[in-house]
């Protein structure tokens, strides 16, 4: 499976240019999709999901082009949209049964076993009756991932679906789809949570304003930011003048005063110890001084 | 095959989504709910109300009148539901996960739609079942299985359609919901409620007004028509769908399925335009013709014509076309050389040949008028015979040239189910057809409007033979003879035309003093005869009595052997012309009666007896059911044939309408018998029809007077607006009115006429004339010397008076006077009474006194029998211009009122009434009977007394600036060109408006002003001058109105509020009008100064009307 994308923009009729010649090759896997809101994560998910064409550039799946062969790449996804949690007046098994039906299987019996086993798999087989919109947040979650999954899509597009959810829904559903990714498939995760793509993904990309600004394995951005994550050790007075230098990603209170994580080139004035980066420290530093300038791009 | 299992899918989704909304099961349960109940209460006596048999006569009127309420409520809802299924999609996130699959627009659409489609029709479903329910309760009409086929897929299919189409292609354009709404619900509100049924019901997507009516006979009125209309629909529905998915608001799948859809769209659409087009052409093309062949008529008007005086018809009936040969003779009795016969025949029939005495005739035709040419000119006297073949299918569209397209389109409606009007039938199983379809030739050209009061007047021999299939019966003029599809009538006297009816009869005859009487019925509609098990060796008895008693009241004899009533479709239907009562359901020896009895009030049996139970036993007298039954088939025959009132369908048809008289039989006494023609005055044959029908007058109930404000010969003499009769019939706007004119107007002539002879006499002569002159044209010359010998009465004269006189005279009654005293032996009533008429042309009125009611007479109208004419004495008297006359009438019994009906006067009402108590015995009165014209001119004012009327100058009347929105639209159904208005009890004016009241004050006019009550912030004022310092008396004029079917509670007067100013001041008096007796009711004593001064009135009340009427002011001495 790949997905090659290249030189992708989409302006809107309001000037505002989403994506700006973006080129990306996608392969099978679990593919992080991380920027800040606004980079254009969701206007992607969209052409990649048929909902919307790009201004300018294309997209082939597997060769397919995603224009001229809609129908052909309509029936290898399943989509789960940024905001889901408003259905129709269906059940939760209906909800699925409808999906099934619309993704080709009209076999009735075929449907409902399928339906099942997507309803096992998300743990909501309990809730199968329960009309959809009453479900809890992070039910309506796996059942919108459930509806991706039916019929077995080569191509899965979740649009940041852990926004929202308590630590423990967030978990089970990163589970979920780790479970789901395979060779065979690929699976477009975006999201503005680092912990989302630390615990699930091989590969990540990093969009910023319409842009590709990296692309490669975590660990690969996690290195970048080796040597710029510190620990200032503050007093309680310096905390103020040290969240206006410093881009702050922690700041926890200790025996003496304040232990603070932050991103940075190098500290002065403050007795600091280095940190081992993880994914998170190196998406602050990414996103506060690469894009921002402060260093030329990397990657 | 996938793809149509997934819009099925689609389809079950959303009807499952639908109908689980809280929206729709509320709807859908309630408007069955109430669609029950609305069953419940009109369709079965559950009430324990009065359903008519009109409500549920025809064998579909059930299902019929079921799915078009349905439709209605369902089109709304509809709107609802479909134009939520977008909304539904752009504020469901989930949506997204849909639109990613691999589904077409198409697809998608389809499904959506489809899924709303089926639910309703799902909900339909319920309604048929409802309506089977019902039918099987209520089977008067007899079960149709087809119907519930039928309407369905021509009411809610198309409209369903249609609205879900429409509700789509708006919300995808406009992708506003609320927008989509209001726009939606205002375009069906606008073509229900504005447009309705103009344009031929062209607008009418939900077939509220289109006529759907469904006949046994002959089904569906016009099925092309009617199919051309809802296809329309359909086909704009589904163009609107298609063209959603064209610009539907997700990426298309298939670029070639969008253009597709978009050139379906388009092309649906465009064919919808060519149905609706070929659907309004078909009425253009009508009209056009009938204009055509007005103007040939207009043409050739002054051709000469040949006389009619045989005519053997050959008949073929050919499934929907006929084929015929006539055989004529033909005469001229012009004094005019004939080159050239002309003739009508319908203009869809075309003539193979002509020939004479075996020799083809050339001819030409031009519309539906023929010219043949014989060989040699026809001089004065000579006669000829022709064969005239011809066959085709008979244009509809050519009949009643002289009806105007608004009446002729006016909607029919019986309940709430719209009938279609069609004129002549020819279907494989049924024919009608009648000389107003000329399927015959007619040797005349028919209506042109230059004149109006023209008629054939050949009286001609006729022979009929008709073939056809062998099932079916033939009825025509004339005994039956023969069977099998084969039938020959010859009728033994002239006829001034012939009808045929074909149909699968069944008929039953009785025979009496050797006239024929038939019933003629389609089988299944035999709802009658049980109601009759007592009486059918009386029948003969029974109709026997009824026509001589109504021979009796007319003066005529029924001049046929026979005389059939005929049941005919629901779809047959005539109009009323303005040249005779006569109208095309009666034909010589024959009544058209309509299909089920609907609209025949008397004629519904089931009604009748439950009304008698109920409104029957009141004097403890037990009725047997034989007399209960003889009295139902008495009033059948009276209420239906003899010129009763008009029947249920027509009442509510044409707004009371009270001059038809469709199923009367008398036009067989005098209208297709005799002929009076006149060139200088042709009116005289219509009066004379007026004339010698008002025996069978009755008074106006006085509920039509508070409904209308003016009668309708008021109405008609007040738009008159002072022009001669002469110019109001060259004037054919005024036709509505005119007929209504004409009644006045034959009152007025022969009042004139008899003034010399006397009522009995001369209508006696006229009577015996009619009688030894018929079948043929006696003529108004020859009648009016016939007169001038017998009684010097001037025919021309007063002809000559009613046509061209403009001024009205006046009358004013004073002194009326009345005694018990003995002439002789014998107790008698001494009446004497002023008659003063103070304007400029002389006049005449008729006084007529009647008796009171015996006992008994209480029982409700519906229930009498009989002519209730008891008058006591009749007199013309005759009153010159500014004179007054003393009138002296002498009774035998205790008169219970004096009428005296101006006829033609500026009084409105323009018949006055007064009431006797009582008489007292007088020992000094001494009897006077005759008129003793007074010396001096009585004037209507005393002396001393200063009145000021509501119809006088110094009588002013507020008017209020604001009226609810609400109210301005409930009135205008108020005719707003009259002067004086109904009272509407029921919806009774804010403003001040003025009404016509029997006995109100008034010279001429018995006027009051009328308001409903309120605060006090409205009022009239009397204003007028004292002439003279001093102590006056102050008076009001009281009138009590009687409501005629107003709540007892309602019927409570308030007080009314009098101001009078005086010296002192105002002085505010509070009248109590619950007990206040009519006339002049004291207000108080003031003294006023020399000057100005007023009273007022306000509408300050609680509740109920104020009354304003006159005001005087007496000085005290």
């Amino acid at each position: 499976m790949k997905i090659e994308l290249t030189g992708i923009s989409k302006i809107y009729k309001n000037g505002n240019a989403a994506l700006k010649d973006f080129t990306l090759e996608i392969e099978s896997g679990m593919l992080g999709l991380l920027g800040p809101n606004g980079a254009g994560k969701t206007t992607l998910m969209k052409i990649l999901s048929t909902l919307m064409t790009p201004s300018s550039g294309g997209v082939k799946v597997d060769g397919l082009d995603i224009i001229k062969d809609r129908e052909k790449i309509r029936k290898m996804i399943g989509y789960l949209p940024q905001d889901f949690g408003n259905f129709p007046k269906l059940r939760a098994w209906e909800f699925l049964d409808y999906s099934a039906a619309l993704t080709g299987i009209v076999n009735k019996k075929k449907r409902r076993d399928e339906v099942d086993r997507m309803l096992e798999m998300v743990g909501l087989y309990k809730f199968r009756d329960r009309f959809a919109k009453k479900l809890s947040g992070g039910m309506k979650r796996r059942l919108g991932i459930a509806q991706a999954l039916i019929g077995d899509p080569k191509i899965v597009i979740v649009d940041e679906p852990t926004t929202g959810l308590d630590p423990e829904e967030r978990i089970r559903f990163r589970n979920i789809l780790s479970d789901m990714s395979s060779d065979e498939r690929i699976i477009i995760l975006s999201t503005h949570i680092v912990g989302d793509i630390s615990s699930t993904c091989g590969k990540m990309a990093l969009l910023n304003k319409g842009e590709l600004k990296f692309k490669g394995k975590p660990e690969e951005l996690v290195s970048l930011a080796k040597g710029h994550v510190f620990k200032i050790k503050a007093f309680e007075s310096d905390l103020n003048e040290i969240k206006e230098r410093y881009p702050v990603i922690s700041s926890v209170p200790s025996d003496d005063g304040w232990d603070v994580e932050v991103v940075a080139d190098k500290i002065e004035t403050y007795s600091y110890e280095e940190l081992e980066p993880n994914l998170e420290h190196a998406y602050m530093y990414f996103v506060e001084f690469i894009l921002e300038n402060k260093f030329s791009a990397v990657g | 095959m996938k793809s149509l299992k997934i819009i099925w899918t689609i389809a079950l989704t959303e009807m499952k989504i639908l109908s689980r909304s809280w929206f729709f099961r509320i709807f859908a349960a309630l408007s069955i709910l109430l669609l029950i109940g609305f069953d419940l209460v009109i369709f079965t006596d559950i009430t324990g109300g009065f359903i008519p048999r009109t409500f549920y006569g025809l064998s579909a009127s059930i299902v019929y009148s079921n799915i078009l309420i349905f439709n209605l409520t369902l089109s709304v809802i509809t709107v609802f539901l479909a134009s939520d299924f977008l909304k539904r999609d752009k504020k469901l996130d989930t949506t997204d996960t849909v639109y990613i699959r691999s589904i077409t627009n198409s697809g998608y659409v389809f499904g959506k739609a489809l899924g709303i489609f089926l639910l309703f029709f799902l909900l339909n479903l319920a309604v048929l079942f409802i309506s089977i329910f019902f039918a099987l309760i209520q089977s008067a009409g007899g079960f149709n299985l087809g119907a519930y086929f039928y309407y369905p897929l021509l009411i809610s299919l198309p409209s369903l359609l249609f609205i879900i189409g429409l509700s789509f292609l708006l919300m995808t354009l406009i992708k506003n919901q609320a927008v989509t709404f209001i726009l939606l619900l205002g375009y069906i509100a606008t073509i229900i409620f504005f447009f309705g049924n103009d344009f031929h019901n062209a607008l009418d997507f939900s077939a509220f007004f289109t006529p759907m009516t469904f006949s046994d006979f002959v089904g569906f009125g016009n099925i092309n028509l009617l199919l051309a209309q809802r296809i329309t629909y359909a086909f704009l529905g589904l163009g609107f769908i298609f063209l959603t998915i064209y610009f539907f608001n997700r990426l298309p799948q298939s670029k070639f399925v969008e253009k597709f859809s978009a050139i379906i769209g388009i092309v649906l659409i465009l064919s919808s335009g060519y149905f609706i087009y070929g659907y309004l052409s078909f009425f253009s093309d009508e009209a056009n013709l009938r204009e055509q062949m007005i103007e040939l008529n207009e043409k050739y008007a002054g051709s000469p014509k040949v006389s009619l005086e045989e005519c053997k018809i050959d008949f073929k009936h050919e499934g929907n076309s006929i084929s015929c040969v006539t055989k004529e003779l033909v005469k001229n009795k012009t004094e005019e050389t004939i080159d050239d016969i002309i003739f009508s025949l319908n203009p869809g029939l075309k003539i193979k040949s002509i020939s004479s005495n075996g020799k083809a005739l050339p001819f030409k035709r031009e519309g539906h008028l023929a010219f043949a040419a014989p060989e040699k000119p026809l001089l004065p006297g000579d006669s000829l015979s022709l064969t005239i073949q011809y066959s085709g299918i008979v244009n509809d569209g050519a009949a009643y040239l002289d009806i105007g397209q608004d009446k002729r389109n006016a909607l029919e409606k019986i309940f709430i189910q719209t009938n279609y009007k069609k004129f002549s039938f020819v279907t494989p199983e049924y024919v009608l057809l009648t000389k107003e379809n000329l399927w015959y030739p007619v040797f005349d050209v028919t209506y042109n409007p230059q004149n109006q009061f023209y008629v054939n007047d050949d009286f001609s021999k006729y022979e009929i033979s008709v073939t056809t299939d062998k099932s079916l019966t033939a009825i025509s003029q004339g005994k039956a003879e023969g069977s099998g599809g084969k039938f020959v009538f010859k009728p033994e006297t002239l006829l001034p035309g012939v009808s045929l009816v074909i149909g699968k009869y069944a008929v039953q005859s009785v025979t009496v003093d050797s006239t024929a009487y038939s019933l003629y019925y389609l089988p299944s509609h035999n709802y009658f005869e049980k109601y009759f098990t007592e009486i059918g060796d009386t029948l003969a008895t029974l109709i026997k009595d009824e026509m001589e008693s109504y021979e009796r009241d007319l003066g005529l004899t029924y001049p046929y052997s026979q005389l059939s009533l005929v049941e005919t479709p629901i779809h047959f239907a005539s109009f009323q012309r303005l040249w005779t009562l006569a109208e095309e359901t009666t034909q010589p020896q024959i009544v058209f009666l309509p299909e089920n009895s609907v609209g025949l009030d008397d004629a519904d049996f089931e009604q009748s007896i439950k009304m008698r139970k109920r409104f029957g036993n009141r004097g403890n007298q037990v009725i047997s059911p034989k007399e209960s039954q003889t009295n139902m088939f008495k009033r059948f025959i009276k209420g239906t044939l003899l010129g009763g009132t008009p029947s249920f369908r027509f009442r509510f048809g044409s707004a009371l309408d009270m001059n038809r008289r469709p199923y009367s039989i008398f036009p067989n006494f005098f209208t297709f018998t005799n002929y009076l023609s006149s060139k200088s005055f042709p009116i005289f044959n219509t009066l004379t029809e007026y004339y010698l029908t008002q025996p069978f007058e009755r008074p106006p109930m006085r509920f039509i007077r508070n409904i209308l404000g003016m009668l309708p010969e008021e109405k008609a003499l007040y738009l008159t607006k002072g022009n001669s009769l002469k110019k109001i019939i060259s004037d054919t706007t005024f036709n509505d009115n005119l007929k209504t004119l004409l009644k006045l107007k034959s009152k007025y002539f022969f009042t004139e006429i008899a003034y010399g002879p006397g009522v009995e006499k001369t209508r006696e002569f006229l009577l015996n004339n009619i009688a030894a002159n018929r079948f043929t044209d006696l003529g108004f010359t020859a009648l009016q010397s016939e007169f001038k010998n017998q009684f010097n009465v001037d025919l021309i004269k007063t002809s000559e008076e009613l046509m061209n006189a403009s001024r009205l005279p006046g009358f004013f009654i004073s002194d009326i006077k009345g005694y018990k005293i003995l002439v002789g032996e014998k107790e008698k009533y001494q009446i004497t009474f002023n008659i003063t008429n103070d304007e400029k042309t002389d006049g005449i009125v008729d006084v007529k006194f009647t008796g009171r009611r015996g006992a008994g007479s209480g029982s409700p109208r519906f229930m009498r029998n009989g002519n209730n004419d008891n008058t006591l004495a009749e007199k013309i008297v005759k009153i010159n211009a500014k004179r007054s006359v003393e009138v002296g009438t002498l009774l035998d019994d205790s008169p219970g009122s004096l009428e005296v009906n101006t006829i033609i006067s500026k009084n409105l009402p323009l018949s006055l009434s007064f009431p006797f108590e009582d008489l007292p015995e007088s020992k000094t009165v001494k009897p006077f009977e005759g008129n003793n014209i007074l010396e001096n001119k009585l004037s209507f004012v005393n002396g001393d007394e200063i009145i000021v009327d509501n119809e006088d100058s110094n009588f002013t009347a507020q008017k209020s600036e604001g009226r609810s929105f609400l109210k301005k639209l409930l009135d205008l159904s108020t005719d707003n060109s009259l002067p004086y208005k109904g009272i509407r009890f029921w919806n009774p004016p804010s403003d001040w408006e003025e009404t016509i009241v029997d006995n109100a004050y008034g010279k001429y006019i018995h006027s009051v002003y009328f308001t409903e009550a309120g605060d006090g912030g409205s009022e009239v004022s009397w204003k007028t001058e004292i002439p003279k310092t001093g102590y006056y008396d102050v008076y009001a004029y009281v009138v009590n109105i009687k409501f005629g079917f107003r709540r007892r509670n309602q019927n409570k007067r308030p007080n009314n509020h009098y101001f009078v100013s005086s010296d002192d001041g105002e002085d505010e008096i509070t009248l109590e009008m619950e007990n206040a007796d009519d006339g002049w009711t004291l207000l108080g004593s003031y003294y006023f100064s020399q000057g100005e001064t007023k009273v007022r009135l306000t509408n300050k009340a609680d509740n109920g009307l104020i009354f304003a009427d006159a005001v005087k002011w007496v000085k005290r001495k």
